[in-house]
């Protein structure tokens, strides 16, 4: 098991390198920042000046290894708009994105759960053509349609949520839901898959024969064994939603990380987008393991070694 | 119908899709007005006013014929990402399972890399250094999107490499190259297929967002993203601005996955729901 953890760490230091390589190599590409740095109207000898403080002079190996350097102690350079250093930047935005997409992510499983079992359950009923009509339309939806048309009825028409910044539990609930639409309905047909192959299997076929209510069945043979590849689809919509929130935070004005990165994409910001691209490769990489050793809990017959 | 295993959901589909299909290849025929002509006398006039059925935008656009033009766009992007990305993914990962070794690990590795980074997280940040242009999105959402189908086809060859009659082949002696074309993608058309029908609605999705701010096709063409971000800051005042787009959106994604549903529950049983 240490061992495991150990291999799956260094590969997770390994994938963290790579992806600070690509950030270094795309800002490499969007061309030479100085003239951001500078006001309008600089001489010529400034341009000079400016680009030496910066590095930009050097070829561009000795730039990787003292962007690398710096990267691997969290420093990403200073936000060209905000003159502060990048990654406390979008640290302090962090909490907000993780609370959206907690919130979102634990949307999804309250919703797809009983939605899918129900569907599985009463298999091609209303309800399972309801149920997965919900699921496929919240798959299919632009996010920043929905948002804005939940803006529009919760709102400005009912009024029971505010539309946009504001703080607290009231201020994340139309975010998230807007967020969560997708991977809800992507989960809620897991379930019912995972559902459906589960009833199939002969145990629960003995645990039917030998008398047991549905209802414990269901609770105790069937909803455990499904939950693994729900597991699965559930944590690896984290990074989805990560990526997603990208889209809800603009157009919520919600305060997280991922609005400050888009922000920072129009104004060319760029040492603030590279410090959002590793901090959202760096949670993404933390919750697929922890989604790896959630599956040795679920199924005892996973050792890792 | 029945005869060929074409279920409602399919038919509803299919109907969504060729009307999509209808509107982007008749668009000038179809259309009632040019989508980029200005009419400053006619601004955001709401839907139904005469002569314009869905109204017009903060320039006194109509949007019905933003939204008939608006999908050559996104079409055009849906599929041609999805080329793109199956292309590359295909490539490589036959490339990695067949060849093995340290080929195979460099290639998986990239994979790893690419899932650390969010699509859309990526997407975004290559578009920024790119700057807007229809190639440019093709390859973006392309370029993002080729895990997939380098996992599916990596397996596959995994699993073909050693069968009897990649032997046999080997044994009469065809080159790799022959193995791979006449054995092994064959093979490989069938989940790829499946998984390339689902990812058309992704791309679309996906090109609506990144128009939506600005980052995608140049302003100066419709999509659906950008007629939707027109509207944005109108929408207390004039809500069909930035909500209809949305629905022909909507309605498209939704075509392409009942038909992509049904594609997966004949090609592929086993994942059947």
């Amino acid at each position: 098991m240490i061992r495991y953890l150990a291999s799956r760490l260094l590969h997770g230091v390994l994938v963290v390198v790579g992806v600070v390589t690509i950030v270094f190599l795309l800002m490499h590409m969007a061309g030479d920042p100085t003239a951001l740095f500078l006001p309008v109207g600089a001489t010529p000898e400034d341009f000079v000046r400016v680009r030496h403080q910066l590095g930009l002079d050097l070829p561009l190996h000795m730039q990787y290894f003292s962007f690398m350097a710096g990267a691997l102690k969290g420093d990403f350079g200073s936000s060209i708009r905000y003159s502060q250093p990048s990654m406390s930047l979008v640290l302090e935005r962090l909490p907000a994105t993780l609370s959206l997409t907690g919130l979102a992510l634990g949307l999804t499983v309250l919703a797809s759960v009983p939605l899918g079992v129900v569907a599985a359950v009463r298999r091609n009923s209303f309800w399972d053509t309801f149920c997965t009509g919900a699921a496929l339309a919240g798959q299919s939806m632009p996010s920043f349609w929905l948002g804005i048309v939940l803006i529009l009825l919760f709102a400005v028409h009912w009024r029971i949520f505010p539309s946009s910044g504001g703080s607290g539990f009231m201020a994340v609930v139309l975010p998230a839901v807007t967020l969560g639409a997708y991977s809800m309905g992507l989960a809620t047909r897991m379930v019912r898959s995972a559902v459906l192959e589960v009833f199939r299997k002969d145990y629960v076929r003995t645990a039917r024969a030998k008398g047991l209510a549905e209802r414990v069945v269901l609770s105790r043979h069937v909803l455990r064994n499904a939950s693994i590849p729900v597991v699965t689809v559930v944590g690896l919509q984290l990074a989805q939603l990560l990526g997603g929130a990208i889209v809800t935070e603009q157009i919520f004005g919600y305060p997280g990380m991922a609005r400050l990165a888009v922000q920072s994409v129009m104004n060319r910001d760029f040492p603030v987008v590279q410090a959002f691209v590793v901090v959202t490769a760096v949670i993404v990489l933390v919750v697929n393991l922890l989604v790896d050793l959630l599956y040795a809990k679920l199924d005892p017959r996973i050792i890792y070694q | 119908m029945r005869r060929i295993g074409i279920n409602q959901k399919a038919a509803v589909g299919i109907l969504l899709l060729l009307l999509v299909a209808f509107m982007a290849l008749l668009a000038p025929l179809v259309a009632p007005h040019d989508p980029t002509l200005q009419n400053t006398a006619m601004r955001l006039k709401p839907p139904g006013t005469p002569g314009y059925l869905l109204g017009t935008d903060p320039l006194g656009r109509d949007i019905l014929s933003r939204i008939i033009y608006g999908s050559r766009i996104s079409l055009i992007v849906g599929l041609a990402s999805v080329v793109v990305a199956g292309a590359v993914g295909i490539t490589l990962g036959t490339i990695a399972g067949y060849i093995g070794g340290t080929v195979d690990a460099v290639i998986m590795r990239l994979a790893d890399l690419q899932l650390a980074i969010p699509f859309l997280v990526l997407a975004l940040a290559i578009a920024a250094v790119l700057g807007p242009s229809l190639r440019n999105v093709i390859l973006v959402l392309g370029v993002t999107g080729w895990v997939t189908y380098a996992r599916v086809a990596r397996g596959q060859v995994l699993s073909v490499r050693g069968r009897e009659f990649v032997e046999a082949a080997r044994a009469l002696g065809a080159t790799n190259g022959r193995i791979i074309w006449r054995h092994v993608l064959p093979e490989l058309w069938a989940p790829l297929i499946v998984i390339a029908s689902l990812q058309v609605g992704s791309m679309i999705l996906a090109e609506a967002s990144l128009s939506f701010f600005g980052l995608g096709v140049p302003p100066s063409i419709p999509t659906w993203g950008r007629i939707a971000a027109d509207g944005r800051d109108y929408v207390t005042t004039s809500w069909w601005v930035a909500t209809l787009p949305g629905i022909a959106i909507f309605l498209t994604v939704l075509g392409i996955n009942l038909l992509g549903d049904w594609l997966r529950d004949r090609m592929d049983p086993t994942l059947r729901g």
